[in-house]
């Protein structure tokens, strides 16, 4: 189809050129189609990244959640701090939000929403709530994340994480395709 | 006339080819050249500049009367920003490797690129290892890096992240070799540069904090085989062994088996004692001590090796049985100094515990140790004669040191001065023998460490630390010049954040530095004043060179810093989240 369609504009674009002309034009789309669909941002053939998963995926990604609580989301220890299981956290949605936003003061996890403790959006806590106690500040995340961001992470984090077990599948989804990393895991019963 | 003309036509072409011939062909690089590198400072041809890890040039057209304008002769933006495993990005912490005119650089995964100083940077040829990324980077703890490359005949040998010693064609990029060296599937990673000695390639290990058991390993370039290999943590009935008591639980009993002790920042070499001096670094898990009993030899440690066959000489140990991650890992610099107003053949190292130390190179024996920091809380000094902490308790197998800095399972939370990051980071040292002054990047830093008591057997490529440190006050930097003979703090150049680059000293009379502000700085080498300085604008990791062509000083640093700071440090640096990641090799020169 799509070659198809590239035929059809070379026709048009050479006119009256020459065959040998529309012959190497025809040559050069069809490359650059080509190339176009091997270096296609995506996942390798056979690797479905479900589509209300990507922006979440993307955004913990971006955030950089997976270097404390790890590809896998167990979480332990690690030099980001002895991040909690988002597999097995009990947290609801809107909880899973606040603490995204929010963090968890004086226990490592940091906040992602430019407006916490600015006004008490947090807890009812500022930073000025910290002045005596500055080795229990709120701690700033790597990059700020937004409101849909924010839903996007907590979402993900339901839909793929909370309460499953580690799966091949969504290893693969994780990196992006098959990889070492994922050879050894059990694929979804 | 016109055979003439053509005659004249081949003789110019065969010039010209002659001409192109002699720049374009390999520089073999022999043994003599590496031992004698100082006496050759136009070339920067082993990873410190010289075997003994000075990081010294004799080059002086650059000096402190004319620094001032100094500018940007050209620059090359590097490729391989791209991320793997846990990490966004990859970062720039090599040491480039100049000669005859061509500079050797890596980017953080490990692909070397060749370029023609004479024609401003231009890229003579690129080799990529096709690193297998996330594999690789998932267990490495602290950035995608690599520190550069080693020159052998005409070979650049060079390591990839995923466990490869990589032999490369040094006229041509192509691989010619590859050897496996290290294992990701027990955690092991390879961001070390080779260090090449006679025909071997020493290789030294990453993976600590992944519970390894560290190891300095000999290639023989020559026909690719295994030279020889040195665990850094000794097995059961070997010397040192029995510092590795049983822990209490049952999977803590082999607890030597992942003991840490790695290896993963270059060492240097005597070629008239034949030693290789290596720094280990910390024992694992690292913030729960009471689940390895002993001092946990030889981590955190300095080691002296027979480069023949690896086997230790003699080992000192700067912090035992470790509860604050103080890494022993940074390099060894040897030097050959007036120490107490003796001749003494020494070895000087600045540790993560926010001691410089001076040692006997030939044995071993203590000289002097004193902090470099300015906050020093963890211990109330050295034992003047031994060198260990003197709040060491000789009766305890698990050491709390001042118990108020350090976290146990009984005391979960602790605050330690310096943090675990350091004192000093592996970002390295430079030594001016004409003023017989070292000079340290220092992080003046506290920090808080938590103890989670290991409750699971080690389990391969997880984390292996038994805690975490967490993020404390405010870390800030400097870089400290020690009186060599006195051991005593000579002068401090403040920075408003940790200083985690590296340093190189010249006998123009200056100490070049890049910062994570992004700024590269000369300062005066005897008043510690600042003379010059420049903004790239992406954060600094990597140490400078320097060297000539054609007559022609040049200065060389990589800018573009990954790894473990701007992820988990970077709250404790307000300002530095702004710096964005970047990948730059800039070259400087008059």
């Amino acid at each position: 189809m799509v070659f198809s369609m590239a035929k059809d504009f070379v026709s048009w674009l050479s006119g009256s050129m020459s065959r040998k002309f529309t012959a190497s034009l025809m040559c050069l789309v069809m490359t650059i189609l080509f190339v176009a669909k091997v270096h296609a941002v995506g996942p390798p053939e056979g690797v479905v990244i479900p589509s209300q998963a990507s922006y979440g995926l993307s955004t913990i990604k971006r955030a950089g959640c997976m270097s404390c609580h790890k590809w896998h989301g167990d979480g332990g220890p690690g030099y980001g701090g002895a991040a909690i299981s988002l597999r097995k956290t009990q947290l609801n949605r809107e909880q899973l939000m606040q603490t995204i936003a929010c963090g968890r003061p004086g226990r490592g996890m940091p906040y992602f929403d430019s407006k916490a403790y600015k006004t008490d959006i947090c807890y009812g806590m500022t930073f000025e709530s910290f002045a005596d106690q500055p080795d229990r500040a709120p701690l700033k995340g790597t990059k700020f994340l937004n409101d849909r961001q924010i839903e996007a992470a907590a979402d993900f984090i339901i839909a793929e994480l909370q309460g499953k077990e580690l799966t091949k599948e969504y290893c693969e989804m994780f990196y992006g395709g098959t990889t070492r990393q994922c050879k050894d895991l059990n694929t979804e019963e | 006339m016109r055979h003439s003309l053509i005659k004249l036509a081949g003789v110019t072409l065969a010039c010209a080819l002659m001409v192109t011939g002699l720049h374009a062909a390999s520089t073999t690089t022999q043994w003599d050249d590496v031992v004698h590198a100082k006496d050759h400072p136009e070339n920067w041809i082993t990873h410190h500049g010289s075997l003994d890890g000075q990081r010294y040039s004799r080059l002086d057209q650059i000096n402190k009367e004319n620094v001032k304008d100094l500018k940007v002769a050209f620059t090359y933006v590097v490729g391989g920003l791209g991320g793997g495993g846990a990490w966004e990005h990859a970062g720039l912490e090599g040491t480039p490797l100049a000669e005859d005119g061509y500079l050797y650089i890596t980017d953080g995964w490990g692909s070397v690129y060749k370029l023609d100083v004479r024609k401003n940077g231009k890229l003579v040829w690129k080799m990529d290892p096709e690193t297998d990324r996330d594999w690789a980077a998932e267990v490495t703890c602290c950035g995608v890096d690599n520190r550069g490359v080693a020159f052998w005949k005409d070979k650049v040998i060079s390591h990839a992240l995923d466990g490869r010693l990589i032999v490369t064609n040094k006229e041509t990029g192509e691989i010619e070799s590859e050897i496996p060296i290290a294992d990701p599937a027990v955690s092991e990673v390879l961001t070390v540069a080779p260090l090449v000695i006679k025909d071997m390639a020493i290789t030294g290990v990453a993976g600590g904090d992944y519970g390894i058991r560290g190891w300095l390993n000999a290639t023989d370039l020559s026909d690719s085989k295994r030279d020889w290999r040195t665990h850094t943590i000794p097995a059961p009935g070997e010397p040192g062994s029995e510092t590795w008591k049983p822990g209490p639980e049952a999977h803590s009993v082999d607890n030597w088996q992942h003991g840490g002790g790695a290896t993963w920042v270059n060492g240097s070499y005597d070629p008239e004692l034949n030693t290789i001096y290596w720094g280990v670094g910390n024992p694992a898990p690292d913030w729960d001590n009471a689940y390895r009993p002993g001092d946990n030899l030889y981590t955190n440690s300095a080691l002296a090796l027979d480069a023949d066959t690896g086997a230790i000489k003699w080992h000192f140990q700067y912090t035992p049985n470790d509860p604050y991650d103080y890494d022993g890992v940074n390099e060894q610099t040897l030097v050959d100094a007036t120490i107490h107003g003796k001749a003494t053949k020494a070895v000087l190292h600045a540790n993560r515990n926010g001691f410089a130390y001076a040692l006997d190179r030939t044995s071993g024996k203590f000289l002097w140790g004193t902090p470099f920091v300015k906050q020093l809380d963890w211990t109330a000094g050295l034992d003047k004669y031994s060198g260990r902490p003197v709040d060491y308790d000789p009766n305890s197998d698990v050491q709390r040191y001042n118990p108020k800095s350090s976290v146990s399972r009984e005391q979960r939370e602790s605050r330690s001065c310096p943090g675990n990051m350091g004192g000093k980071n592996w970002p390295p040292t430079a030594y001016d023998p004409e003023r017989n002054r070292y000079y340290i990047p220092v992080i003046e830093s506290c920090g808080l460490h938590v103890n989670v008591p290991t409750d699971k057997a080690w389990k391969a490529r997880e984390w292996w630390l038994g805690g975490a440190p967490k993020m404390g006050p405010v870390i800030t930097g400097s870089i400290t010049a020690m009186d060599v003979n006195t051991g005593t703090v000579a002068g401090k150049y403040d920075t408003v954040y940790p200083q985690y680059g590296g340093l190189l000293a010249t006998k123009g009379g200056l100490v070049f530095a890049g910062k994570p502000d992004g700024a590269v700085v000369a300062i005066d080498s005897d008043t510690m004043q600042e003379l010059w300085s420049f903004t790239t604008n992406t954060s600094v990791n990597a140490p400078p060179i320097t060297f000539a062509v054609d007559g022609k000083q040049y200065v060389a640093i990589l800018a573009g810093a990954g790894g473990a700071w701007p992820l988990w440090f970077i709250g404790a640096t307000p300002g530095l989240e702004k710096m964005e990641p970047g990948q730059m090799l800039f070259v400087f020169a008059l």
